[in-house]
């Protein structure tokens, strides 16, 4: 998988990305949200990486971007409520600089935060996917009324998303929806390649359907 | 005894009598009004709409409730080994279709493909004995892999090669998600497999039966082995009854399952020694099975 550095706009920052390229046409895109930019957090995340290998496997190209503040992307660091107006560039990028099909939002603990709720309240996203959303952090209420496909991944061990939490939230949330939750797992540890796989592959091969 | 607190999500623990049922809240109405907990009785009633297959024991196919295609598998518990024919179905202390379910519906919130277990029951004999079901709904249209490999046996159309292949892949992948899981899998072997068969190719594969096995985390080396030794066997243990599957295709499963993981290609390559002594010594244990039992 080849991937190419880009650079766009978003309100008072210029961001930096890597555009995942593929000789194929895409069945559809996904942006991917990084985790917290003041506790090392990075396109480079292992979590961010694996899902961008997963989406060029399902034939989706991914970007990953650096929030503003952190590597080359400009700006500083606003909390999750300026990186929101990243995401909101990104997905600018693809549907209109790229005219990509099919958007997905995902994001990694923080970059959850940040881009969930762009994606679900965005007409040009098609679905949503949490890995390890903070809920000790931030309300995700705002996902109950959203009608887009949702999955979610925590691990039974992850204490700044507890897994019991998750099934809680998961339970008000409306359809179509999806929950997996990783047994052995805390915050800082997505490694389960083959599962993650499975279980962001799956959910990619619906969205392409639908 | 199962405690309310270890229910997983989605269960409730109902009691009739000397019978206990952890029974899935989405179904729970429909079986409790065909009367789920007297097994017996209602394999009677279906006279001829009840299919039997084998397994460790007697797996009876119903129908959900006599109206819909969708049906149910229920499985009796019952010991295997040369001793079988002295212990049966008795079990003494603890629960296994209470510890199968729980087990079960962990690998499944975790996107492993398996079956949707929708009753654990457990049945007090006489203090500490019990005998137990487990009731899950059936995979339409679905062979376990050994039937797939005998009954496929000669036709080597080169469609088929090819889907034989993907499916020895798909196998691995399984096994390595399931480690990943961390559950060490008590009786891994083809029949534990299960492979849907839809019109326009093969569906998804599915691991079932995990009754007695645990959940480790990390899951050691000498587990995931003996895990592979274990399918090894069965496999070993089959090829004289006409399977399908070469030298090649074990390579296959291997290769897709040790597939990025360094560590574990490394342990391997260490371990390939051990394999060839384990085998001969169980060559031995089956050749007791058959003189016992055939």
């Amino acid at each position: 998988m080849e991937e190419e550095r880009i650079y766009f706009k978003a309100k008072g920052a210029k961001i930096e990305g890597l555009l995942s390229l593929d000789k194929r046409p895409p069945k559809g895109s996904v942006i991917i949200c990084h985790p917290h930019p003041l506790f090392g957090g990075d396109m480079d995340n292992t979590v961010v990486v694996a899902i961008t290998r997963i989406a060029a496997m399902w034939d989706f190209t991914s970007l990953r971007f650096n929030f503003r503040g952190v590597g080359e992307s400009t700006g500083t660091f606003g909390g999750g409520t300026s990186e929101q107006k990243d995401v909101k560039g990104a997905i600018d990028y693809l549907g209109e600089g790229r005219k990509l099909p099919v958007i997905l939002v995902a994001g990694y603990s923080f970059g959850a935060i940040a881009g969930l709720p762009v994606g679900a309240h965005d007409e040009r996203v098609r679905g949503l996917i949490g890995v390890a959303p903070p809920l000790e952090m931030f309300d995700f209420g705002f996902l109950r009324n959203c009608p887009k496909p949702k999955l979610f991944v925590c691990g039974d061990r992850d204490t700044i998303c507890p897994s019991s939490k998750m099934e809680e939230l998961f339970e008000t949330l409306s359809e179509p929806k999806w929950l997996r939750i990783l047994p052995g797992i805390d915050h800082f540890c997505y490694d389960r390649r083959g599962l993650l796989e499975r279980v962001i592959g799956d959910f990619l091969e619906r969205i392409a359907q639908l | 005894m199962v405690s309310t607190s270890t229910l997983p999500q989605g269960f409730s623990l109902i009691k009739r009598g000397r019978t206990e049922l952890v029974i899935r809240d989405l179904y729970k109405d429909r079986l409790m009004e065909r009367e789920i907990h007297n097994l017996e009785v209602l394999s009677l009633r279906q006279g001829d709409k009840a299919q039997f297959m084998e397994g460790r024991g007697l797996l009876v196919s119903l129908p959900m409730d006599g109206k819909g295609p969708e049906r149910m598998v229920i499985r009796h518990y019952e010991h295997g080994g040369i001793f079988r024919a002295l212990t049966r179905d008795l079990f003494v202390v603890g629960s296994r279709p209470f510890r199968e379910l729980i087990l079960t519906e962990m690998a499944r919130k975790a996107g492993l493909p398996t079956m949707e277990v929708l009753i654990a029951i457990k049945r007090l004999v006489l203090w500490p004995f019990y005998k137990g079901d487990l009731v899950s709904k059936e995979i339409p249209n679905s062979a376990d892999l050994l039937q797939y490999f005998t009954r496929w046996e000669k036709a080597k159309a080169q469609k088929q090669l090819g889907e034989k292949r993907e499916l020895i892949r798909q196998a691995g992948r399984l096994v390595r998600e399931m480690h990943e899981v961390g559950i060490y899998h008590a009786d891994l072997q083809l029949k534990n497999f299960i492979v849907e068969m839809g019109e326009g190719g093969l569906g998804p594969l599915h691991i079932i039966d995990f009754d007695r096995s645990k959940v480790i985390h990390p899951l050691k080396s000498n587990k995931w082995l003996s895990n592979l030794l274990r399918l090894d066997r069965s496999v070993e243990k089959w090829r004289h009854s006409g399977l399908w599957i070469t030298r090649t295709d074990r390579l296959r499963f291997l290769m897709s399952y040790l597939e990025g993981d360094e560590e574990r290609r490394a342990f391997m390559r260490t371990y390939l020694r051990k394999y060839i002594r384990r085998r001969r010594r169980y060559k031995i244990g089956w050749a007791i099975e058959r003189l016992l039992y055939s």
